[in-house]
């Protein structure tokens, strides 16, 4: 299979590191790169930095320590398998991951119930958390990352926060989000639009 | 996608509110349009810092990173596209498979290239045989491989194609189900559960095709999993309208056979030398959208360096002696056609593949057009009905 253009010859320094000097996205794109050769050390490093967001995104969705194991599992398979047809224009390596792993604990979740849990449907708050866990990680600059973006968060109307974790954490159709917090179905697309609205703004001006 | 700026069109494709043909229009705009490229890759960037910060972190347990790497060592999962990770340790059948159809592809391609003379048209410079089966076709020309890896292979496709017949007669229960009304959806669960089930499979069987497929047949079949899978989420909806859309499904998955096995043939590295790189095909295009599993179907692949047109075609009429298939090419912008010859009457009632020369002059988007003649017919222009021709380009 033909190599995207940004597979060129791999780099000396290990890569898995996040250096101020150097641009995370080209070295995780190194990385992978480096994965699409067949380099497992290569593949514990993405894992290294990225399981424990696959991880806790399909726990978020599934709420099911064995089911998200899994799910973490299945996506390093996948990425293992399915390196070389990474698209770096469609995604960077972070979100390529992650979209593969929402992608799956959804399907898991379809799965396991066919329909929308119409009836034991609870509303989700994303900060019924405590702070601090962000800031149970290893690596400073990705619960650096985590705390900046959920600061960022919190100014979200509870609103439009609720709509957009329905949305993506539970795959609901703006029918189903409608549905879920007992909005007309016009008003629930309008949280959901202004609601993504508002995080590009919240993130363009980072 | 007027009326929606970019970027909520790209929201909406990245959180599944899209139809199925909108998200496939979507995929072909982001391939040709990088500043839409560029606003999905932020908005997937979005997402994914939404996602973030939406809950703390936690770690999977240390048994996650044991067992993908026991899986990697044992080889119990899909290798890397790449030869620096193949092992010399007992070959999988994802690895002999593919790699036994594309030799034994190969061989069949090679036939396109030696002139028949039971060829009508001036202009058609070969024919492989007609394939009844995908099975047949595969193992027809068996000069290259041990009995037991065709064997590996033979029952590797039979499996496909069990899932395949297997998928079609559940829709067909399913529709005969809904049309009566006494069976609602809701109880059917399990058969749901086998239909989402089958769809992995296929997807399974198919992953070791698409990683040894050129990149714009591997985007092809990954499209059309990609259909699939979206039929089965609205499938999932308990909805009296979900049985719309079904037979185009089973008409895509149905297709796709031919697809996947034309693809090994186009991989790079299995082709003979003295044909170049993988043939040199560089795009692909269809010549209709089947709408049910039963319908003529035809995928054209260029191959720019021969100036050919391999056509795969599928599910052809059965014709009278007092008619024939004619193929021509169409310049869109002088609406003028050329005659490229008539398809063997072996191909009447049945599936295969042909490869056509084109006339020098052929323009880059020229339409390719079959339509049913009278025997003999002679002419400038088709006058007979039209049977298949090239999809309008997509629009800008």
């Amino acid at each position: 299979m033909r190599r995207p253009s940004f597979y060129s010859p791999k780099p000396e320094k290990l890569v898995g590191q996040i250096l101020e000097d150097k641009d995370p996205k080209l070295e995780w794109e190194a990385t992978l790169s480096q994965v699409a050769n067949g380099s497992e050390p290569a593949l514990r490093r993405l894992y290294a930095e990225f399981s424990p967001l696959v991880y806790t995104i399909a726990l978020r969705v599934l709420n099911d320590r064995r089911e998200a194991e899994e799910i973490t599992q299945d996506v390093f398979t996948k990425v293992w398998r399915l390196a070389s047809r990474y698209d770096k224009r469609k995604a960077s390596v972070k979100s390529w991951i992650v979209m593969m792993a929402r992608s799956a604990s959804i399907d898991k979740l379809r799965k396991r119930s066919r329909r929308p849990d119409t009836d034991n449907r609870h509303t989700y708050d994303v900060f019924d958390y405590p702070l601090q866990d962000v800031y149970d990680q290893k690596s400073p600059a990705f619960t650096k990352a985590a705390a900046l973006v959920r600061e960022k968060l919190e100014s979200l109307r509870p609103e439009y926060r609720t709509c957009l974790e329905l949305a993506y954490f539970k795959g609901y159709s703006q029918k189903e989000i409608a549905a879920a917090m007992n909005l007309p179905e016009g008003t629930a697309k309008t949280y959901v639009r202004r609601g993504l609205q508002k995080l590009r703004q919240l993130f363009n001006s980072a | 996608m007027n009326q929606r700026s970019n970027s909520q069109v790209c929201f909406d494709y990245l959180l599944d509110h899209m139809e199925p043909k909108e998200r496939k229009r979507f995929e072909r705009s982001v391939d040709e349009d990088d500043k839409l490229a560029s606003t999905l890759l932020s908005c997937t960037d979005d997402l994914t810092r939404f996602a973030e910060g939406s809950a703390p972190l936690q770690k999977p347990s240390g048994d996650v990173w044991k067992a993908i790497s026991a899986d990697i060592r044992n080889n119990t999962i899909d290798f890397p596209a790449d030869k620096a990770h193949r092992t010399r340790r007992g070959l999988p059948w994802f690895v002999i498979w593919p790699a036994a159809a594309g030799i034994l592809l190969a061989l069949n391609l090679l036939q396109f290239f030696w002139p028949r003379s039971g060829f009508d048209g001036p202009g058609l410079v070969a024919e492989n045989g007609v394939q009844d089966s995908v099975t047949e076709t595969l193992i027809v020309r068996d000069t290259a491989v041990s009995e037991e890896q065709l064997q590996t292979l033979r029952d590797e496709i039979a499996v496909l194609q069990e899932s395949l017949t297997g998928l079609n007669q559940s829709m067909q229960a399913k529709e005969l189900e809904l049309e009566s009304r006494d069976v609602r959806l809701t109880n059917l669960e399990e058969e749901r559960e086998a239909l989402v089930q089958q769809i992995d499979n296929l997807e399974q069987n198919y992953l070791a095709l698409l990683d040894m497929a050129s990149p714009v047949l591997s985007n092809e079949i990954d499209s059309r999993v990609g259909v699939a899978r979206e039929y089965v989420s609205v499938l999932q909806n308990d909805d009296s309208s979900t049985v719309n859309g079904i037979w185009d499904r089973v008409g895509e998955l149905l297709a796709l056979t031919d697809i996947a096995v034309l693809s090994v043939g186009t991989r790079e590295g299995s082709v003979p030398p003295e044909f170049g790189d993988g043939f040199g095909i560089v795009g692909s295009e269809r010549l209709n959208e089947p709408e049910t599993s039963l319908d003529p179907y035809a995928l054209a692949f260029q191959n720019a360096e021969a100036n050919q047109t391999i056509l795969t075609l599928g599910n052809l009429p059965e014709l009278s002696r007092a008619e024939e298939m004619h193929l021509w090419t169409r310049d869109r912008e002088l609406d003028t056609f050329v005659s490229i010859g008539t398809l063997p009457r072996e191909l009447h009632g049945a599936s295969g593949d042909i490869a056509a020369q084109l006339p020098e002059q052929t323009s880059a988007d020229a339409e390719l057009v079959i339509t049913v003649e009278d025997t003999g017919f002679v002419g400038d222009e088709p006058m007979g009905t039209v049977l298949l021709r090239t999809q309008n380009p997509p629009e800008p």
